[in-house]
Order: structure tokens, then C-alpha cells, then sequence
């Protein structure tokens, strides 16, 4: 007895420390950034949230919620505080306040290229806790390590890419473990907390709709298979009316927590598990022949009631012009909806559906190891192992329908394969230690039991006390342990049976160890190398190795830079607007278009002037009161995600809603291209002369290094704009709008007499 | 070499012969050059170097020589002579060549023909006294330098007559003869080294003693070690001249009153006395945006009260202009020739005219009427290049416009003025002529003008090409944090600009890149910033990052670092940046008494070659540091701040300092001294100790309390467990009361 509570306690210890290092490794592993690079915020929409959180710290949360910025989206501008998930900025703005009120004077940027690193560490310790509520401690531990260090989540969280998944996913996670502990425990206290982590999940991603709609799934599966309780309603109901109350308070969300198609299946799911509730409590209190009238009288009703109701939503979701749903969401369920009717979505990267390699690129040996996990969690399915597996089936169809929901399948795939792994070695080890010689049967019991699979009896016992147990008071810490205890006895000893019989071959075990071993190994260092390699770098600084060295490429900043400190503070700038954040963040600019991509119009304007030749351009962007030009060009160092590799989205975007571009006009049979065999259109549009122009004088041929040839048209002037800014690699240009010119007199007078 | 090494040959074999009784030797006359002998030739000059009438360098240092030989009067071309030794029996040689033996040394005799000895060293002629020192007609002109070690001159009288004298250098050596030392005969010297001569009656020394009253008797004269600037030695030499016609018990007098002056009482200004300046020079350098001014005058105090003050005027234009006036007087007409600052403090003159500002230079000791003083003043003017055109393209070099007057802007008299302005090229697209002026090479020179009343001006502009960079900081806050764990930490934010010809319309980068002298040459893209040796975790960033564009190099003595702003910056453009480094404490923490600290830090900007618009220094002292207390050379804005950095509690004392318009001039050292407890150390280790230890208490006593309603469940399980043992009734009920309480 005593033997078992000491083993018990170093469990606890050491499963302690275990989740200490785990969420070391995974705040370590995300560093490789700022070792390689430096401490500073990624990419494009970080630079927008980084802005955010300045505001917010310098401001005030009042002044925040209230936030118009007219310096985006040139002329309209944009309510930042009622279009942005607040979660990301109010969660860095209060670790910096928190660490300020101690006097420990971190910058603002500090706090927030650290923050994704910290919340992995939390996420890992959430999906430790889901497992565990699942599978065991040992699977927990498992899934734990797996999380921290599993390439897609790292690709979004090092440190710098403060973006809103870096909270997000431990939020999403967290949810899904309060939603399975009160499925499990019953109790009102963790709905409570369930629906609080839901809210701090709607504040930080839209994701949160996935959410919304896979734990209804779960619900309504649980009730079809027979496995209604009063756990399940506890867990659902006020998830579903405290949840929606809090996401409702969330101003970019608002009166969508009731209105849009995304919520409905939670409110039908929330009906029908009271009907299921009704039924049951009628079903107590009725003798089974009242029952049966009582159903027939019911569903006659109902089915009345629900044609009715079936009718006005298809109503009211008819009558909105993108039948309730949001483009994204749309493009979710249709992946072939976006790139048909909206390019704006279609033309973001990580919109587009993944290939094969990116599967392996990001959860690698996961992938193998999931369909054991899934087959691990029917031994037996309970309603929290069902829950995981809804959950891995939905996230595999939704990253198979956009890269970036592969975020979203990063966690379930490390649940899954952390209890295939942790079942596996369970399996392995128990056969060994069976067939070791020396070991006493009774000592073979107590070994046999590795840490997991007593969490896993605990788990057991606290099953079979939830059934024996019919009053719900929580109890105490330390009772429960005894009881625990006490229960596991009989029990222990009746599976001590049972894994006799499953017992493996020794050598067959070692083998499939050993195996499993190098499994993980290769794991581990294909993560490390890809948070080494592949995630770490900020895209903002490029640097590339030749022979004679490393060279840094840091020509955006220069740009920025210059704009910041040597234009107008008034001044707009005009770029496409995959740079609209960066420049407003960086270069504290107005720009016409970014990221958010709110206004489909205003982006096709751009796009529109970006694709006329040059008076047209000069003239859409005078309107617009822009005063420079900013285009990315990578023709000499070969960059290859620059403005003319993005033109043709340019020349879609634009064409949508000005039909004058049209596309095959930039197009040699259906081929783009910008050497001497290119459409006159394209040689004369405004972005191919802000790229090449003077770009013959470097070399003399003009041999464009990204397309691979010399460009089509190499000596040009341009009439309308002057170049006022090339950085040093020629990655960022920078034109300004020449003044309009004199009217003259002479000319107007001639135009009068003709 | 190869005549040395024929030389060499020569003595050994004249050396060799002479022993032997040759008594005829062939000499070739070829032989110009005699230098470093060994040691080990103990040889005799042949008494026939007379026969090398081409000899130019004779030199014998480290040879045992004892007596030169007396055809040396022979070698006609002799330019260096070193080592001249008076042999013991020179009197009879003397004899044989001169009647007279008295008057004559066989020096002199020697020199005679010697019409174009530069050097001659004299060396160890104590023992028979020098009765003169040569007085050849020649030597004169010729002679430049000369040095007198261990021997006697009875008679130096003859050392006035070399005019032409740049270095002298006496050392143990005994003078008689004149009692004044005028140093205005030698309008070239510009080294004086004298040095441990016992009696020297000719120059006024410290005073022996208490006896300040007397002045008759000096010695001990182990001092002037000077080595003058060129461009100071006028001055010196002027005062010197001055005075030197003055009856020697006069000069004397003058000069004690003045050294009395200097230590023991203030000047105390009159009225504006009658001064003129005698003669003014001004040099004016134009080479980089920071002009630089040299202005040396002699004022003459022709009215009948002594003055104490001279005042400069300057036209408003430039006072707003002016980063530093420095004021030299040079001591020492006959004792220590070293420069004195003064004291310079810009006053208000009732009746004076428009746009004037004056600047007063106290003079250490009041100019007694008809005395003059030679002035040296240097001062900097900032922002005073007007490029013209204001704007200019790509291509284009930049021209400037620098205006100033052409005559001295004074409220004396000057009786002699003369102005050179230095132009950074030859480039000058034109300038103000005012008779009598003459351009030669990169220096434009106005003057000399005679006799200008008070305030008189002209005009003067001269537009000229300078493209050196014309980097300001427009303001630069320099934080000094100090860490007594063993760090400063130095944090400085930069607003850069380029203050030249604004760059107007395109910036073509491939012009930029193809032709990178010819175009944008006004443009910079490097800085240099001198950093204090042992630096260490040196960063240059800004704003969105890192810069990666910087070098540094570190040596024993110093690091330079080199930035290279994110662009290149033309006329106008700007760039903003912050540079961090670490210094280990050792090198700028002293302890002056007890607790009381002081910190030696440079004021001014790192950066070479610029000028900060507004500087504001910050040190920030550790937790707990009390009365602190800067010392600058120079007037500052002081005041106090309190800074929260890491953990604090009360905060640390910031002191602040804040100057317009610095220059490099002003990176000189200043102190802070505050008053520390080494104690205070610990605070935050400590606090920091207390908060974990705190935490874990609470975390046990969390664990040990339960906070849960059903306390009887507890209570149940664990009598079960325990009380197999014994039944006793008041034991279970202790047992209970006791996990209640603990539990």
C-alpha cells in the first residue's frame, strides 16, 4: 500500500518535471529565430498586431475599443476595434503592463516576439491534460512532447510570428480539455470555465467557429449512439448559452454569435439535446406504454414544428447574398468555391489545399501513427476518446481543404499518435517485463504498471465512481486518492489477468521498442531541423549563403525605413496588399490596401491601376490621393515572391469588378510571361515598368533572374513617375506620382477652335 | 649607406696610419657624410680632415674623441657638427692660430668658414671654459639648431645673434653673461628645452624659496619642456619681442607681478580701456561643415589704465552659430613659455551696436598701459555653411555658401589685419574680392589691411564645392547606466540627417552603384563612431530592427565602430538609430573617499565629425545612490530624474545633462560623483529571494489546507487506516483534532 502511494507521489513528481522540460523544449525549441536572426516581429499580419498592441499600450483598453485608424485603407479607413480579434493584443498588452507594474522595462516588441514561444508551452501542458483525460498521464505526457516540438504549430509560433494562432491553438485547446474534463467529471465548475476558455477563444481566432461546430458533432454522435447522460448536457448546455452570451461581447463577432449559418448547428444541436433530455426525464416519470403515446403525440408535433422552423432559415439563409456564410467558411465546405468566385481568398498561399509533402513536412511521422491512435481510442470508445476521434477525422478534412487549418490538425494528430505511442509502449514493455526472468509474479504486478497505465486505472476509477457515485460532490484531493486506491485493487488485479494473455513475443518486443525508438528520434530531428531551417526565418530579413559568405538581404527595412524617415507623415503609399500592414506598421505610412482584405473594391482598384499602362495608373492613384508607388521586385537577386509573380491575382482581383482588365490579355496562349514574346498589354502595364525600369542598365541584357529570361522591353522612360527610391538589392522601388501638369493655355485654346 | 660604410673604412684606416707614423695619407674629398661611428673606434680625428672640404655631416656622437682637430675650420660645407669637444691643450692650439687667446675660442675659429652649419652640438667642454660661443658672420643665417650639454660659456651674448635658431637645447650646462633672455631675436625657435642648468643668469627662474622680493639670484632651472605649435609660435615670440626692450630690472619686475597675478588675485575689470590690436591674423577652415576659426592677435594697452578684460565681438549671426570659444595667452616671456586658457563668458556691452554679441576673455594679469599681449583664439562655428543651390540633383557636388567679414569684427582699433580662409578643394566658384586679396592653391587670403577704426566690416562670401558629409545629429540622448555588479551600459539614440544641399527628385540606384564618386558625392553612407576600448555586446539598431550593415574593430586602445545607416543618406534624408554597448565598470567607476564614487566619462558624440544639435546625457546611478554631484568642463543644464528599471523599489537617481550645439571639441571628460552603499547590492537578489521563498510557502500551505466542505469524509479515512492499532477512544479524538488541524 505504501509502496504504491510512493509510486504514486514520484509519478507525480516526476510527470511534474516532465511537463516542466516539455514546456522547455517547446519555448527552446521556437528561439531559433531570434538565435539565427534577431529578436523582431515576423512576417505580415504580426507587424498589424504588433501595431495593435503598441496602441494598446500606449493608449488604453478604452481608447482601443475605439480605435479608428485612418491611416489604412486610404480614404474609408478601418475600426480596428471592432473588426480584430482582440485576444492576441490584449493577452501580450497584459503580460507587458503585468511586467511594467514590476518595474521590468521589457519593450512592447519584446513581450510580443515572445509570446507565441510562451503559449506553445501552455499548449503543450493543455494537450497533456486533454490526453489525460482521454487516454492517461502517460499518453498525456506522450502527446504533450509530440505537441511541443510538431513542425506546423512551430511554423506558426516561433518567436516573432506574433500571430493570432500563437494564442489560438492553446485556447483551442484548453476548450476541448474543459469541455472533455466536465463530459467526464459533471461538473458545473468546469462548463463554467468551459465556456470562459470558449470566450477567450472567440477573442483570439476565428478558428473558434470550428469549435462551435465540432463539439455540437460530438453531442449529437454521443446522443444517436445511445450515450446521452446528464454529463453530456451539463458539458453542452451552457457551453452553448454562456458561451454564446460571452462571444456575443466580443465586438468583431457581435450579433454573428446568433446570426450567421456558422452558429446554427450549435442552437439545433442545443434544441435537440433538450428534446433528448425532455424525452428521457418523460420516459423516467411515464410508464413505457404513456411513453409510447406520448412519443407518437410528440413527433407528429414536431415534425410539424421543425418543417416550420426548417423553413424560415432556409429563408433568411436565402435571402443573404452569400447564402449566411462567410467566403472562408464557404470555401471550407466547397474547396473549390473560393478559387471559382472569390480570388482574393484564392490568392493568399495558405488558402490553397495542401500537397502531400506538406503533410509530411508538417506532422511527419505523425501521420503513420495516427490511424493506430484512432484505433487505440476505440479500446474502448468512451465518450472522451469518441471526442478525439470526431475531432481527427474533422481536422483531416478541413486541412485537406486549406494549408493553414493544418494548424487546427496539428494537436489532434499529436493526441492521437501520443496514445498509439503510449499504448504501444505500454503493450511492449508489459511483455518484456513478463517474460523477463527473476520477476516474481507479484513484483511482476506492481512493475507492470508503468506510470501510464495506473493514470490509466485512475482513470478507470474515477469512471466507475462517477457510475457508483450518484451524489456530485466533488471530493477532496486527498479521499480521492484513497479511493482510488481502494478501487484499483480489484481492478488491477482482474486487467493483471487479462495483459497476461496479451503478452508479445520478447523479441518481437524489443524490436518494435527499438523501433518506436528511432520513430521518435527521427521525429525529434527532422522538428528541430525544420524549426532550424525551415520556420525560422522572419521573411523580413532574407539571407542567403554563397561562397564568399553569408549575405543578408534587408531591403524591406531599408525601404521602410527610408519611408519613415524622408517622406511626409501625410504621405499615402500605394502598394498591392500583402504589404499594407508592413508598411503602416514599419514605415508609419497611410496605405491604400493590406491585409485584411476587407473591401474586395478597393483592393481591385489597385489592382486595376497596377495592371493599366501608366496615364491610367497615374490617374486612379492621383483619385486616391496617393503620393507613392511601392513595388517588390526580385529580378536581380532572385527573389521570387515578388509583385510580378503576384500579378496575375492582380489582374483577377482587378478584372472582378472592373471588367475592362481582362485576363487574357497579360497572357501569351494562356502562358505569362514577360520576355519579348509577352502581350503588349503586359510590356506596357504600370507594374512591369516600375519593375524593370532602368533594371537593363545593371547588367546590359536585363536577364531577369526569377523568371529565368531577359525581360521583354528594355529601354522605357516613364512619363508619370520618378523613381525616388531603389534599395540595395533593387528589392524594394519606390516611385512617386509626378505633379499634375500646367494646364496650358495655348493648348486649351486650340482644343476650343478645333 | 654606401658613403657611411666608406666613411667607416676611411677612419679605420686614417685611424690605423696615424699610429703607424704615416705621416702622408690620401684623402679622398669626396666623402660628405661621416656618421655613426662605433663606439669601439677610439679614434683621433686626423688632423687633416681639413681635406674634406665636402663634408656635410660630421657626426661623432659615441666616439671617445677628445679633441677635434684643428683643420676642421677647412671644411667649408660642414652642415651638422655634433659633438664638439674642447681638448685640454686647445689653448696652445688656439695660440698657433690666433694672437689673441683670450677672445677667441678655437670654436669660433673653427666656424669661421663653416657658412652653412645647421646643427652643432656642443658636448663636454667644462673643463676648460668656453669663453664664447663662435661668432661667425655666417652662422647667423644658418644655424638652426644648436645644443649645449655639460659644458660652461663664459660669454653667450653671441646665441642673440642666430636669428635663424629653431631648437634650442641646453642641458646641464653653466651660463654666464646677459641677464635677459630674448627670446624675440629668434622669430623661427620653436622648441626650447632647458633643462637642469645650475646657474643660468640670463633667464628669470622660480623662485628660490620664501624670498619672492628678491629676484637677483636664480637656479634650478629644470623645466621648458615645450614644443610649440606652429601656428603658436608667433604669439609666443611676439610677447616675448615686446618685451624684451625693456630695461631687464623692469621685465623682471613685470613678470614676477604677473606670474604673483595669476595665482593670487581675479582681475577686476574697468570701462572699456583704450586697447588696439596691433597685428590680427585669422584662419578660417572651411575644409568640413564645421568651420573653424583661429584668431591671433596682439592687443596693445595704449590708454593709461591697466586692463584685465579683452572682449570679442561677434555678429549675431554666429553667436547663434557658436559651439565653443577657447582663449589662449601664451606665458612665458622669460620663464615657462606654455599657453594659459582663459577664461572666456559671453557679456553685454551697454553701447553697442546692432546684431553685435560680445564674448570677454579675462586675462589672468591686467595689461599695464603700453604693455601687449599676444591672444590666441580658436573658436567653432556650426550650421554656418549655406549650401547654395539649396537643393541639388543625383549628380550634382555641393556647393556652399560661407559669409563672413573681411576685416575683423572688434570694438578696438586694429592696425593690421589679415585673414586666410582654407577651402576644402580648389573648387571655388567664386568669392569676394576686397583689396588687396590673393588666391593661391585652396587658401583665398584677404589682407593685409591697415588701420580699421572700431566695428569696421566688408562683407565677404565665398561660394566654394565641400562635399564632405554634413552629418548632424539633431538630438542625441546618451544613457549611462551604471551597474556596480560590474557593467555601464551605454544606450545612445541618434537623429541623424544630412544638413547639406537637399536632395531633390530622383534617386537613381543605378547611377548610385555605377558611378558612386560622381554621383551623390555629397552622400554618405558610413559613420565612425569611436568607442572606449573593452566594449563589448555592441548593437546598432532602430526602431523595426536590427541594422545589419556595421563593423567593429577593437584594439588595446580603442574600438571603432563602424554603421552604415539602412540607406545612404543625401541632402535632407534622415535615418534614426540607437547604439548599445557594455563597458566593464573598472575602467570609468573611481572611488574618491569613503562611499563616495565618481564616474569618468567622455560628454561628447561618439561619432567622428559631427555635430549634435541637442545632447542629453543621462546617468543613471544604481538603487540607493545619494548626493550626486556632476563636474563638466563646460556650462550644462543640469537637473534630476528618476528612472524604474529591473525590480526597483525607490528608483534610480538620473542625472542629466543637457547642451546645444556640441562639437567634437567637447568630448572631453566629466564626473558624476554620488555616494553608494555597497549594500544596496543585495536589495534585489534578495527581494527576488524572499518572492520565491514566499511563493513556495504558500504553495505548501496550499497543498496542506483543504478548502473542501465535507470535512468528515477526511476525517473518516484516515482513522480507518490508523486506528487498527488501538481502540482507545480519547487517542482517536486527539488523532482527529490533530489532523484538523495540521491537515
Amino acid at each position: 500500500m505504501t509502496n504504491n502511494s510512493l509510486r504514486n507521489a514520484f509519478g507525480g513528481v516526476l510527470s511534474f518535471f516532465i511537463l516542466l522540460l516539455i514546456g522547455v523544449l517547446a519555448f527552446s525549441i521556437r528561439l531559433f529565430s531570434v538565435i539565427k536572426y534577431e529578436s523582431v516581429i515576423h512576417e505580415f499580419d504580426p507587424y498589424f498586431n504588433y501595431r495593435v498592441t503598441q496602441f494598446l499600450t500606449k493608449k488604453g483598453i478604452y481608447e482601443f475599443w475605439n480605435w479608428f485608424d485612418d491611416r489604412t485603407w486610404y480614404p474609408l479607413g478601418r475600426v480596428i476595434g471592432g473588426t480584430v480579434y482582440p485576444g492576441l493584443t490584449l493577452t501580450a498588452g497584459t503580460i507587458w503592463w503585468l511586467l511594467n507594474s514590476l518595474n521590468i522595462p521589457l519593450s512592447v516588441e519584446t513581450v510580443c516576439v515572445f509570446t507565441a514561444p510562451i503559449f506553445s508551452a501552455f499548449a503543450s501542458w493543455a494537450t497533456y491534460l486533454l490526453t489525460k483525460e482521454v487516454k492517461g498521464a502517460g499518453a498525456g505526457l506522450t502527446a504533450a512532447a509530440l505537441l511541443a516540438m510538431v513542425p506546423s504549430y512551430i511554423s506558426r509560433s516561433v518567436a516573432g510570428s506574433y500571430d493570432n494562432e500563437a494564442v489560438a491553438i492553446f485556447a483551442l485547446i484548453f476548450t476541448f480539455y474543459l469541455y472533455i474534463k466536465t463530459l467526464n467529471t459533471g461538473s458545473l465548475f468546469y462548463a463554467t470555465l468551459n465556456s470562459i476558455a470558449y470566450f477567450y477563444m472567440v477573442c483570439s481566432w476565428g478558428g473558434y467557429t470550428f469549435i462551435i461546430n465540432l463539439i455540437p458533432m460530438h453531442v449529437l454522435l454521443c446522443i444517436v449512439t445511445g450515450r446521452y447522460s446528464s454529463r453530456l448536457y451539463i458539458a453542452y448546455a451552457p457551453l452553448v448559452v454562456l458561451g454564446t452570451l460571452l462571444a456575443a461581447l466580443v465586438p468583431v463577432v457581435g450579433f454573428n454569435a446568433v446570426m450567421t449559418s456558422e452558429h446554427f448547428a450549435s442552437f439545433l444541436v442545443f434544441i435537440v439535446i433538450h428534446v433528448v433530455a425532455f424525452v428521457y426525464y418523460i420516459k423516467g416519470i411515464l410508464s413505457p406504454k404513456m411513453f409510447k403515446v406520448a412519443v407518437t403525440l410528440v413527433i407528429s408535433v414536431g415534425l410539424v414544428v421543425c418543417c416550420a422552423v426548417i423553413a424560415i432559415l432556409i429563408a433568411l439563409v436565402a435571402s443573404s447574398p452569400t447564402k449566411g456564410w462567410s467566403g472562408r467558411s464557404l470555401s471550407l465546405l466547397d474547396p473549390t468555391y473560393a478559387s471559382k468566385y472569390i480570388p482574393i481568398i484564392a490568392s493568399v498561399s495558405e488558402h490553397q489545399p495542401p500537397t502531400w509533402p506538406s503533410y509530411f513536412m508538417d506532422i511527419n511521422v505523425l501521420a503513420f501513427l495516427v490511424p493506430a491512435g484512432i484505433i487505440a481510442c476505440f479500446l474502448p470508445l468512451s465518450d472522451a476518446s469518441s471526442f478525439v476521434v470526431l475531432y481527427i477525422v474533422t481536422s483531416v478534412y478541413f486541412s485537406g481543404v486549406m494549408v493553414r487549418l493544418m494548424l487546427v490538425l496539428a494537436p489532434a494528430a499529436c493526441i492521437t499518435s501520443g496514445i498509439a505511442l503510449s499504448q504501444a509502449f505500454d503493450v511492449f514493455t508489459r511483455s518484456i517485463k513478463y517474460q523477463l526472468p527473476g520477476v516474481s509474479s507479484t513484483n511482476e504486478l506492481d512493475a507492470g504498471e508503468t506510470s501510464s497505465t495506473t493514470a490509466e486505472a485512475q482513470n478507470d476509477a474515477v469512471k466507475t465512481e462517477k457510475t457508483e457515485e450518484t451524489s456530485k460532490d466533488r471530493p477532496s484531493r486527498k479521499s480521492k486518492k484513497k479511493e482510488k486506491v481502494q478501487v484499483e485493487k480489484p481492478s488491477t488485479k482482474a486487467k493483471a489477468e487479462k495483459k497476461r494473455l496479451l503478452a508479445l513475443p520478447l523479441e518481437a518486443s524489443v524490436i518494435s521498442l527499438l523501433l518506436l525508438i528511432m520513430l521518435g528520434a527521427f521525429y525529434v530531428v527532422h522538428c528541430v531541423w525544420a524549426a532550424a531551417e525551415a520556420y525560422s526565418a522572419p521573411s523580413i530579413v532574407l539571407t542567403s549563403h554563397s561562397h564568399d559568405g553569408l549575405h543578408v538581404f534587408d531591403d524591406f527595412r531599408e525601404a521602410y525605413g527610408w519611408l519613415r524617415h524622408n517622406t511626409d507623415v501625410d504621405d499615402k503609399v500605394a502598394s498591392w496588399w500583402d504589404y499594407g500592414y508592413q508598411t503602416t506598421a514599419m514605415a508609419n505610412r497611410t496605405v491604400i490596401v493590406d491585409n485584411n482584405t476587407w473591401n474586395n473594391t478597393h483592393i481591385a482598384t489597385v489592382g486595376t491601376a497596377m495592371s493599366s499602362p501608366e496615364k491610367a495608373a497615374w490617374e486612379i492613384f492621383h483619385s486616391l490621393d496617393v503620393k507613392y508607388v511601392l513595388v517588390v521586385f526580385g529580378g536581380l537577386v532572385g527573389y521570387p515572391s515578388d509583385d510580378i509573380n503576384k500579378f496575375l491575382w492582380m489582374v483577377r482581383i482587378g478584372g472582378g469588378v472592373f471588367p475592362h482588365i481582362k485576363e487574357p490579355d497579360y497572357l501569351r496562349d494562356g502562358q505569362y510571361r514577360i520576355d519579348s514574346q509577352a502581350t503588349s498589354t503586359m510590356l506596357n502595364c504600370l507594374m512591369y515598368k516600375l519593375s524593370y525600369y532602368r533594371f537593363v542598365e545593371t547588367d546590359g541584357k536585363g536577364f531577369d533572374r526569377v523568371r529565368r529570361t531577359e525581360i521583354g522591353k528594355k529601354y522605357f522612360k516613364l512619363t508619370h513617375f520618378e523613381e525616388v527610391f531603389t534599395t540595395h538589392h533593387w528589392m524594394v522601388r519606390i516611385y512617386k506620382l509626378k505633379p499634375p501638369k500646367n494646364r496650358i493655355r495655348g493648348k486649351t485654346k486650340k482644343s476650343k477652335s478645333l | 649607406m654606401e658613403e657611411e660604410e666608406r666613411g667607416n673604412e676611411y677612419l679605420k684606416d686614417l685611424t690605423s696610419r696615424v699610429e703607424s707614423g704615416a705621416k702622408t695619407c690620401k684623402v679622398t674629398k669626396k666623402i660628405r657624410h661621416l656618421a655613426n661611428i662605433q663606439e669601439e673606434y677610439d679614434v683621433q680625428l686626423p688632423e687633416d680632415m681639413g681635406r674634406l672640404i665636402n663634408m656635410h655631416h660630421l657626426d661623432i656622437r659615441g666616439t671617445r674623441i677628445k679633441k677635434m682637430p684643428a683643420g676642421m675650420g677647412k671644411l667649408k660645407d660642414l652642415k651638422v657638427l655634433t659633438n664638439f669637444v674642447l681638448g685640454k691643450h686647445d689653448g696652445s692650439s688656439i695660440g698657433e692660430h690666433d694672437g689673441s687667446r683670450i677672445n677667441n675660442s678655437v670654436l669660433e675659429q673653427m666656424m669661421q668658414p663653416c657658412t652653412s652649419l645647421e646643427k652643432l652640438y656642443i658636448y663636454k667642454c667644462s673643463e676648460l671654459s668656453l669663453r664664447s660661443l663662435p661668432e661667425g658672420s655666417s652662422l647667423a643665417m644658418t644655424l638652426k639648431q644648436l645644443r649645449i650639454e655639460e659644458s660652461n660659456v663664459l660669454n653667450d651674448s653671441k646665441i642673440l645673434m642666430y636669428a635663424s635658431l629653431e631648437s634650442l637645447h641646453i642641458e646641464k650646462s653653466r651660463f654666464n653673461g646677459v641677464e635677459s633672455f630674448p627670446l624675440g631675436s629668434f622669430p623661427l625657435l620653436n622648441s626650447v628645452r632647458i633643462k637642469s642648468c645650475q646657474v643660468l643668469k640670463w633667464i628669470i627662474g622660480t623662485m628660490e624659496g620664501e624670498k619672492k622680493s628678491h629676484f637677483k639670484h636664480f637656479l634650478k632651472l629644470d623645466f621648458v619642456i615645450t614644443k610649440l605649435k606652429a601656428t603658436e609660435r608667433e604669439s609666443l615670440f611676439a610677447v616675448a619681442a615686446s618685451t624684451a626692450m625693456e630695461a631687464p630690472i623692469r621685465a623682471r619686475h613685470t613678470l614676477f607681478l604677473s606670474l604673483f597675478s595669476l595665482f593670487f588675485f581675479l582681475s577686476t575689470s574697468s570701462s572699456l580701456p583704450n586697447l588696439v590690436i596691433a597685428d590680427a591674423e585669422r584662419r578660417i577652415d572651411l575644409a568640413s561643415h564645421i568651420v573653424k576659426v583661429y584668431l591671433t592677435f596682439k592687443v596693445e594697452n595704449a590708454g593709461s589704465t591697466p586692463a584685465s578684460e579683452v572682449i570679442l565681438a561677434f555678429p549675431t549671426t554666429q553667436v547663434d552659430h557658436l559651439a565653443t570659444v577657447e582663449a589662449l595667452a601664451t606665458k612665458g616671456k622669460r620663464k615657462k613659455t606654455t599657453l594659459i586658457r582663459l577664461e572666456v563668458k559671453p557679456t553685454e556691452l551697454p553701447d553697442a551696436p546692432n546684431d553685435t554679441r560680445y564674448f570677454t576673455i579675462s586675462l589672468a594679469n591686467p595689461l599695464n598701459s603700453g604693455e601687449s599681449i599676444t591672444l590666441e583664439v580658436l573658436y567653432l562655428l556650426t550650421h554656418s555653411l549655406e549650401p547654395f543651390p539649396a537643393e541639388i540633383g543625383q549628380s550634382e557636388p555641393q556647393l556652399v555658401i560661407y559669409r563672413d567679414s573681411a576685416l575683423i569684427l572688434s570694438p578696438y582699433h586694429v592696425k593690421q589685419q589679415t585673414t586666410f580662409l582654407k577651402t576644402p578643394s580648389t573648387k571655388v566658384e567664386s568669392f569676394t574680392t576686397v583689396e588687396p586679396t590673393y588666391r593661391a592653391g585652396t587658401e583665398i587670403k584677404y589682407g593685409p589691411y591697415e588701420d580699421r577704426p572700431p566695428y569696421s566690416s566688408s562683407p565677404l562670401l565665398v561660394h566654394f564645392e565641400n562635399n564632405s558629409p554634413f552629418a548632424v545629429v539633431e538630438e542625441l540622448v546618451r544613457e549611462i547606466e551604471i551597474s556596480h555588479w560590474g557593467n555601464v551600459q551605454v544606450t545612445e539614440q541618434y537623429t541623424l540627417v544630412h544638413a547639406g544641399a537637399r536632395h531633390k527628385g530622383v534617386f537613381s540606384r543605378v547611377d548610385y552603384q555605377s558611378r558612386p564618386s560622381f554621383n551623390g558625392a555629397s552622400s554618405f553612407r558610413y559613420l565612425l563612431a569611436r568607442l572606449p576600448p573593452r566594449v563589448h555586446s555592441v548593437y546598432y539598431r532602430d526602431e523595426i530592427g536590427n541594422i545589419s550593415s556595421s563593423h567593429l574593430r577593437k584594439d588595446s586602445r580603442k574600438s571603432e565602430l563602424e554603421i552604415e545607416p539602412r540607406y545612404p543618406l543625401f541632402g535632407g534624408w534622415k535615418a534614426t538609430f540607437v547604439i548599445g554597448y557594455g563597458l566593464p565598470l573598472q575602467d570609468f567607476l573611481f572611488e574618491s573617499s569613503g562611499d563616495r564614487r565618481y564616474l569618468n566619462f567622455t560628454f561628447g558624440c561618439p561619432l567622428l565629425e559631427t555635430v549634435v544639435d541637442k545632447l542629453t546625457v543621462k546617468v543613471v546611478l544604481p538603487e540607493g545612490s545619494k548626493e550626486p554631484s556632476a563636474v563638466v568642463p563646460f556650462p550644462v543644464e543640469q537637473h534630476l530624474e528618476t528612472k524604474y528599471s529591473y525590480l526597483d523599489v525607490v528608483g534610480r537617481t538620473v542625472v542629466v545633462l543637457e547642451k546645444k550645439n556640441v562639437v567634437p571639441v567637447h568630448n572631453s571628460h566629466f564626473q558624476v560623483y554620488y555616494t553608494f552603499k555597497p549594500i544596496f547590492m543585495l536589495a534585489e537578489p534578495l527581494m527576488l529571494a524572499v518572492a520565491f521563498f514566499l511563493f513556495f510557502v504558500a504553495c505548501i500551505a496550499y497543498l496542506h489546507i483543504d478548502l473542501s466542505i465535507q470535512l468528515l469524509r477526511i476525517v473518516s479515512t484516515p482513522i480507518n487506516i490508523d486506528s487498527d492499532s488501538d481502540d482507545d477512544i480519547f487517542l482517536v479524538t486527539t488523532k482527529v483534532l490533530w489532523w484538523c488541524k495540521h491537515v
